[in-house]
C-alpha cells in the first residue's frame, strides 16, 4: 500500500523530471555553415515589472494538511497584496516604457553582428503557450527561429533587479533538422502542441541573467522602490536598457564560442581566481567592463552582474 | 478491514490529486473574458450620495465619449494565469461598457452624436490590461488607461489611471479572473468619475450653464 502511495505521488514528479533538460546546450559548429536565416521571437507574457513574492511554506514544514495549506494561502495573499501595492509607484513611472521593444532592439542589433545567423524579423508574442510558439515557427520563413523569453523582477526587498532570458534556437528547414535527427524530422510534420518547440530538438539553449542593485539600496522595500522610481523611473529605465544590452551581447558572444571555449564552458569550475557565486551557482568571471562582470556559471548559463550588485 | 479501505481511499485520492495537478499544469485552455463590464457586487465604486440620487445638478455634467483605442501590441491578450492564456473577447467594448456605467452617477449624463461646445469630451487609450500569477495561488490584475479631456475643441489635460485587484485563485480561475478585471476597472472608473465631475465643475464655474 505504501509503495502504491509513493508511486502515486512520485509519478508526476518523475514525468516532469523526464522532461527536464540541461539549461545550457552549445550550438553545434556545423550549424553555423547551414543557417540560411534566423527570425527572433520574444515570447513575453509579462507586461510590467513585479516584485518577487516567496511562497509560504507552512504546509511543507508541518507535513501538509488542510489547515497549514489555508495558512499558506492566507500568507501568500497578504504578501501579494503588499508587493503589488509597493511596486505601484515604479509601474506608474514606467507607463510609457516598453521593455519588450528595448530587448528586441538590442537582440536585433547584437545578433546582426553574427553574420552567419542572417537575422531577419524580430517580433513579440504576448501569449506564451506551446501552440503559440509552434505557430511562430510554422509562420516563419526563416531556416531557424530563435526564442528569447524574458522575465524581469525586483527582489522581495526591492533592492535588486533580476533579468533572465531563456534562449532556444529551433530548426525550421530540413538541413538544420538533420542535425537533430529523427525527433526533429518527426516534429516538422507533427500537429502535437509543443512538438516544434520541444526543448530536446533545440539546436542551442541557454539562460542569460542580469543582476543590478538599486541606487542607495536599503532593506526597506518602499525606499528602494522610491529610488528606482525617482525622476520618472530614470534609474530603472537605465538599468533595464543596460540589462537588455548585456544579455544581447552575452548571447551573441556565446553563439560564437569556439570549440575550445565550449569545452571550457561546460567544464565545472570548482575553486580558483575569479570564482563567484550567483544565486547558489558557482562560476568564474570571463569578462570585465566599466559596468560590471560577465560570469560563466557551472551549469553553462551566463550572468552579468553590475559592480554595485557584486559588492554585496 | 476498515483501516485498509480507508488507506486505499486515501491512496486513490492522492493518486488522483497528483495526476490532476499534473493535468492542470499542462492545461493551456484559454480563459475568455466577457465584452461587458459588470460592476462588482458589494463594492462602492461610485460616490454613494450620487448614485441614482437624481438631486440638484442631476445630469448636469454632459460627457461625450469620443474614442476608445487599445494601444497594446496584442489587443486580445490579457495575460496568463496558471499557464493558461487569458483573452479578451473585445477589449474596447469592455472598456466602453465600463464608461457607460458612469451614467449611474446622477451628476453625469453620457451623450451620443456630435459634442456641444460645453460638453466634456473624453478620448480613452487602453495602455495595459493583464493578469499575472504572483504566487502559486494568487493573481494580480492591473489596468492602465489614459484619458484625454477636451472641451470646445480644445485639449484640457490628460491623466493616466491605474486600477488593480489581487486575490486568491480558488477554482479554475475563469469567473474569478473576470471578477478581478471588473473590480480593477471599477476602481479605476471611480477615480475617473471624480475627475470628470471636477472638470465639469471647473467648466461650469467658468461660465457654462447647467443643462
Amino acid at each position: 500500500m505504501r509503495s502504491y502511495l509513493q508511486f502515486a505521488i512520485l509519478l508526476p514528479l518523475v514525468l516532469c523530471g523526464a522532461c527536464a533538460t540541461p539549461p545550457y546546450q552549445p550550438l553545434p559548429g556545423t550549424a553555423r555553415d547551414i543557417i540560411s536565416s534566423t527570425d527572433v521571437v520574444l515570447p513575453s507574457k509579462q507586461n510590467e515589472i513585479y516584485v518577487f513574492v516567496p511562497n509560504s511554506n507552512v504546509a511543507a514544514a508541518t507535513g501538509g494538511g488542510l489547515i497549514p495549506a489555508l495558512i499558506d494561502a492566507g500568507i501568500n495573499s497578504v504578501r501579494t497584496s503588499k508587493a503589488e501595492t509597493a511596486v505601484k509607484p515604479l509601474r506608474d513611472s514606467l507607463v510609457d516604457f516598453n521593455f519588450d521593444e528595448a530587448l528586441g532592439g538590442e537582440l536585433k542589433s547584437s545578433l546582426s553582428e553574427v553574420s552567419w545567423m542572417h537575422v531577419g524579423n524580430v517580433r513579440v508574442i504576448k501569449e506564451v503557450t506551446s501552440d503559440a510558439t509552434d505557430r511562430a515557427v510554422t509562420e516563419s520563413r526563416a531556416g531557424a527561429v530563435l526564442f528569447a523569453t524574458p522575465d524581469y523582477r525586483l527582489s522581495n526587498d526591492g533592492d535588486e533587479l533580476f533579468l533572465s532570458v531563456n534562449v532556444s534556437l529551433f530548426p525550421n528547414d530540413d538541413a538544420l533538422r538533420a542535425l537533430k535527427g529523427d525527433k526533429a524530422k518527426a516534429a516538422s510534420s507533427s500537429t502535437r502542441a509543443g512538438s516544434k518547440t520541444a526543448q530536446e530538438i533545440a539546436l542551442y539553449r541557454n539562460t542569460l541573467k542580469f543582476k543590478a542593485r538599486a541606487p542607495g539600496a536599503t532593506s526597506d522595500r518602499d525606499r528602494n522602490v522610491a529610488a528606482w522610481s525617482a525622476d520618472n523611473g530614470a534609474a530603472m529605465r537605465s538599468i533595464l536598457k543596460l540589462g537588455a544590452a548585456k544579455v544581447a551581447l552575452m548571447l551573441a558572444d556565446d553563439l560564437q564560442s569556439s570549440p575550445e571555449e565550449i569545452a571550457a564552458n561546460t567544464k565545472t569550475y570548482v575553486m580558483g581566481p575569479g570564482q563567484v557565486t550567483i544565486e547558489g551557482i558557482t562560476g568564474r568571471i570571463v569578462g570585465t567592463d566599466d559596468d560590471g562582470e560577465t560570469v560563466r556559471l557551472n551549469d553553462g548559463t551566463m550572468a552579468f552582474v553590475t559592480k554595485a550588485a557584486l559588492e554585496r | 478491514l476498515t483501516v485498509l479501505v480507508k488507506r486505499q481511499t486515501i491512496c486513490t485520492a492522492a493518486a488522483l490529486a497528483s495526476l490532476l495537478s499534473l493535468a492542470a499544469c499542462a492545461d493551456q485552455t484559454p480563459i475568455v473574458l466577457s465584452a461587458r463590464f459588470t460592476p462588482p457586487r458589494g463594492a462602492s465604486w461610485l460616490p454613494a450620495d450620487n448614485v441614482r440620487a437624481g438631486g440638484r445638478g442631476a445630469g448636469s455634467c454632459r460627457i461625450h465619449l469620443a474614442e476608445i483605442r487599445d494601444l497594446r501590441s496584442d489587443p486580445q491578450s490579457m495575460g496568463m494565469l496558471q499557464n493558461r492564456p487569458v483573452r479578451a473577447t473585445d477589449s474596447i467594448s469592455w472598456v466602453r461598457s465600463g464608461f457607460d456605467a458612469l451614467s449611474q452617477d446622477s451628476r453625469i449624463r453620457l451623450v451620443d452624436g456630435a459634442a456641444a461646445d460645453d460638453d466634456l469630451v473624453l478620448r480613452v487609450e487602453l495602455i495595459n490590461a493583464y493578469v499575472m500569477g504572483i504566487t502559486g495561488e494568487t493573481r494580480a490584475v492591473s489596468i492602465v488607461l489614459r484619458v484625454r479631456y477636451e472641451r470646445g475643441g480644445a485639449m484640457l489635460d490628460d491623466q493616466v489611471y491605474r486600477g488593480r485587484h489581487d486575490a486568491l485563485t480558488w477554482g479554475t480561475g475563469e469567473s474569478e479572473t473576470q471578477a478581478s478585471f471588473d473590480t480593477a476597472l471599477a476602481q479605476l472608473l471611480g477615480t475617473v468619475d471624480r475627475d470628470i465631475v471636477a472638470r465639469c465643475g471647473a467648466g461650469l464655474t467658468a461660465g457654462a450653464e447647467l443643462r
